[in-house]
């Protein structure tokens, strides 16, 4: 049996199909049950029905909530991916040991656990009156989303090939116009890819939200917690889908510029 | 010599306690095609950096055309560079790349367009022009790099190791072709490279470099048969050395193990040296035969045959290994066996007396 | 040295946000562990010393190692599946484990609810077929946390495992079979340790995010599966105890560090060949 085809090509099949029913069944009843006509979670649905849609834009509690958090990942991506790209540009031109020294102080927020960094920005934030802010989720969100960009920009960096800016400065380029002209078309699908990503951790973020947050200032994940915390209201399963799909859009989006710009898919 | 359109005077580069170019003194002539020859780390690509301007000098000066370099930053220098491995702007295509340095320099686009036509004709090119750079060959790659670098009829075209990564024939091939562009352009042309042989070929004139320093300048012909430095002698062709100790010193000539050999400096009687001969100026001989002021004799290790000449390595008496090459034609009359001894013998003109280092 | 103070400038602002909003930050809570309410290691003592917060630090410990047990269990077979698949379904088979990586924690975990509740799909289903009368408690306990953290943590251990095992030569393990060994010899002998490094790291990585989790034991977990984050998160939340939670982020900290540099070392004494 060890030495059959058929029986390692069938165990393959199983493993493969096993992968897709445990990563995406979950996913795909949320999406089905959010078109559910009944009055509470039940499967399989026993109508189609926007009802749960209809209240999660008609409630204004999640609509705030939902404003709340584009409000918060609108600048967020912006920020983060200006300076994470300046930062990335910064250090690829840069030989000595403080490159490395800075690298690290940069992704630090990614390696350390997330509840410390919630918890330390929110001692801190309390003392300068930037809890319950959106100045203070937007800076909290930019120093987790940061590194990510960074590190996205640095490895399309990597294989960049320096001596195009050399080039370009030989043709008659001024600095500025290299960058742009050369530099800046080049790394952009890395720097698009930084960006998506950002909006998406943005979007999906929880625990420094939960710490940061109040009820005034309430992101949409936040909104969440508290409701499957407590009783759980259907309306859920319509917002979960709407955070969902937001990410798929995202991931289709970066695949595509990876696709044209030929790079590998990737995390 | 009119006024060099390039000075270099006592330039010198260090990183630390390393000096990577130093004591570098060239004048280069309007028009002429001089070549920075050397092994890796030589100093070749640093100088030709500096001139570029992507290096600055630790110290010297550089002048182009009389007037010092050294403020002009890169952009504004109006040198031409073809890059090694090309560095072609892989997103645009083979006319945007080459109408780049004419966009910089705000050329109206309707003459932009007429010398990027112009670019391409001259490197054979006329038609790619929509196509991007990975699209194309490596040898057509280096030409685009080639009419980006000269469209803009740059007072000064720079080319660091621009054949490397092309296979034998297609860098034969295009050496003929930088040639031919270079006399009907009258560029003045630098060019790194480590292939002796390409540097035979191209230049007028070569710098040979060696541990940051120009160990000498000169044609082609004078690098070959007049070698001043056995390092010379030794990376440009085939070269024997027989060592000694120099006697019998004047002006020109002197001996080294009684033979003699034309004095490449002044050195002093008793002073270590080598006498270097090239292998197509030794000639051989199965038996005793005169006519030469210079006799060696010594036993056939191996026979090489290489078509049209043949190799004998020759071992002499002191256990010195020589090597002799002759035409096909002479080695039919010579004839040798493995194992026979021989006789070799060279004029004195021939020969070049060089201090051992 | 113009070039050098561009860079400088171009890197300050990352530099200075970071620094204000973040590392300041950071030091300041984890000094608060050793210097409240007086300077002493007394917090430690109380973490170290009393059974509840000891049980939290083994559960915290045990359910990052079994989840690591685990997707290395699954991972495995599937990171192999997927180099030798046809490049398309290897396209898929990535983009389904990519989806849900990019996919809210909180969403998954709520999908998890629904299947796996009382009157969860999953129940509903067994209960309609007749197959059991009372709903089983698949949720609010460890099966729960495990499946919603496999789930979370896998790609951690498939990707890096992916990137070994692409560049092993199948013809090593040919030329073991070749050599007489039969294929399950062959596999432990020449794949398995080949695959190692791929291994390490990805059980490193699953191990150390376990360790920190939070949203995932805190939604699908039981009374009894309380992890150190949790802990951290009710100390300040509900009691305001800024000192403990502090010593509670100190020796998570240090725990995630040293497993780090210990794998790390491990890695760099495998490549030497030692």
């Amino acid at each position: 049996m060890l030495y059959s085809v058929r029986f390692w090509g069938g165990l393959r099949g199983v493993i493969n199909a096993m992968l897709v029913v445990y990563m995406l069944a979950p996913l795909a009843v949320i999406l089905i049950i959010s078109f559910s006509s009944a009055m509470f979670l039940t499967f399989p649905p026993p109508g189609f029905s926007l009802q749960y849609y209809e209240k999660m834009f008609s409630n204004p509690t999640w609509t705030r909530a939902i404003l709340t958090s584009v409000k918060i990942m609108v600048p967020t991506a912006i920020i983060a991916t200006v300076l994470g790209t300046a930062a990335a540009l910064a250090l690829s031109r840069m030989q000595s040991r403080w490159a490395l020294v800075i690298r690290g102080i940069l992704m630090a927020p990614l390696i350390i656990p997330v509840i410390i960094t919630a918890a330390a920005i929110f001692g801190v934030f309390r003392i300068w009156g930037l809890y319950g802010s959106l100045p203070g989720l937007i800076i909290a969100h930019v120093i987790l989303t940061l590194p990510f960009v960074m590190s996205t920009v640095s490895a399309n960096l990597m294989v960049f090939d320096n001596r195009l800016e050399d080039a370009a400065a030989n043709c008659g380029a001024p600095p500025f116009t290299a960058f742009r002209r050369i530099t800046l078309p080049l790394i952009a699908p890395s720097v698009l890819s930084g960006m998506l990503f950002a909006m998406v951790i943005s979007f999906d973020e929880l625990v420094v939200s939960l710490f940061l947050s109040t009820p005034t200032v309430r992101p949409v994940t936040v909104q969440m917690w508290s409701n499957i915390k407590g009783d759980t209201d259907p309306t859920i399963a319509a917002i979960a889908t709407v955070l969902f799909l937001f990410s798929l859009l995202a991931l289709l989006i970066d695949g595509l510029a990876r696709h044209k710009s030929g790079r590998a898919p990737g995390l | 010599m009119t006024d060099p359109i390039l000075k270099l005077e006592n330039v010198r580069k260090s990183y630390g306690a390393v000096d990577a170019a130093r004591d570098i003194n060239l004048d280069v002539a309007e028009g002429e095609f001089l070549t920075f020859l050397g092994p890796s780390g030589s100093g070749k690509t640093t100088t030709l950096m500096m001139v570029a301007g992507f290096t600055q000098p630790t110290d010297g000066k550089i002048a182009l055309e009389g007037k010092p370099l050294d403020p002009i930053p890169v952009w504004k220098r109006d040198i031409g560079m073809v890059f090694q491995h090309y560095a072609l702007f892989p997103h645009m295509s083979v006319a945007q790349n080459v109408a780049f340095p004419l966009e910089m320099r705000a050329v109206a686009k309707a003459d932009r367009r007429k010398r990027v036509d112009e670019a391409m004709d001259m490197v054979g090119l006329a038609g790619f022009g929509a196509r991007l750079p990975k699209e194309l060959s490596g040898g057509q790659q280096q030409r685009v790099a080639l009419a980006r670098a000269m469209v803009f009829k740059p007072r000064l075209l720079l080319m660091d190791e621009p054949l490397g990564a092309l296979d034998k024939k297609l860098r034969e091939h295009m050496q003929l072709e930088i040639m031919h562009l270079h006399k009907n352009m009258g560029t003045t042309v630098l060019y790194v490279t480590h292939d002796q042989e390409e540097a035979l070929v191209m230049s007028d004139r070569i710098a040979v470099f060696q541990n940051g320093r120009i160990e000498q300048i000169g044609s082609p012909l004078a690098l070959y048969e007049a070698p001043e430095t056995k390092f010379v002698a030794d990376f440009i062709g085939e070269t024997n050395f027989i060592a000694g100790r120099v006697e019998t010193a004047n002006n020109s000539t002197a001996r080294v193990r009684g033979m003699g050999g034309q004095l490449a400096g002044a050195l002093d009687n008793g002073t270590a040296a080598v006498l270097a001969i090239r292998p197509e100026r030794l000639h051989l001989h199965s038996a005793n035969t005169g006519g030469h002021d210079n006799i060696l004799t010594g036993t056939v290790k191996e026979l090489i045959y290489l078509g049209q000449s043949r190799k004998a390595i020759i071992t002499l008496e002191d256990g010195t290994e020589v090597v002799a090459l002759e035409h096909a034609a002479q080695a039919e009359i010579t004839a040798l066996e493995p194992g026979h001894s021989a006789t070799l013998s060279f004029r004195s003109k021939d020969a070049r007396i060089l201090a051992d280092v | 040295m113009l070039l050098r103070n561009r860079a400088f400038w171009l890197v300050l602002p990352a530099v200075l946000l970071i620094g204000i909003c973040f590392l300041y930050p950071v030091t300041w809570l984890l000094q608060r562990s050793v210097s409240e309410p007086v300077w002493g290691f007394q917090n430690y003592q109380t973490i170290f010393g009393r059974s509840i917060y000891l049980g939290v630090l083994w559960n915290t410990i045990s359910i990052a190692g079994t989840t690591t047990t685990l997707c290395a269990l699954f991972g495995f077979p599937v990171a192999y599946s997927m180099v030798h698949s046809k490049p398309l379904l290897r396209r898929v088979l990535i983009f389904v484990v990519l989806i849900p990586f990019w996919t809210s924690i909180l969403v998954r975990s709520f999908a998890w609810l629904v299947i796996l509740q009382g009157g969860g799909i999953i129940n509903d289903l067994l209960i309609g077929i007749g197959l059991i009368v009372e709903p089983l408690e698949l949720v609010y306990n460890r099966f729960g946390v495990l499946l919603g953290m496999v789930q979370v943590l896998l790609p951690f251990m498939i990707f890096p495992l992916y990137s070994v095992m692409a560049r092993i030569d199948e013809s090593y393990f040919k030329a073991a079979m070749n050599l007489g060994a039969n294929p399950i010899r062959a596999f432990l002998r020449v794949y398995l340790p080949l695959c190692l490094p791929g291994l390490l790291t990805g059980a490193m990585l699953v191990f150390i995010i376990s360790l920190g989790y939070f949203i995932t034991p805190a939604l699908l977990g039981g009374r009894g599966d309380i992890m150190i984050a949790q802990l951290i998160f009710d100390r300040i939340d509900e009691f305001g105890d800024w000192p403990l939670a502090s010593a509670l982020a100190i020796v998570l900290l240090v725990g995630t560090g040293l497993l780090f540099v210990t794998v790390n070392v491990l890695l760099k004494l495998r490549g030497r060949g030692v």
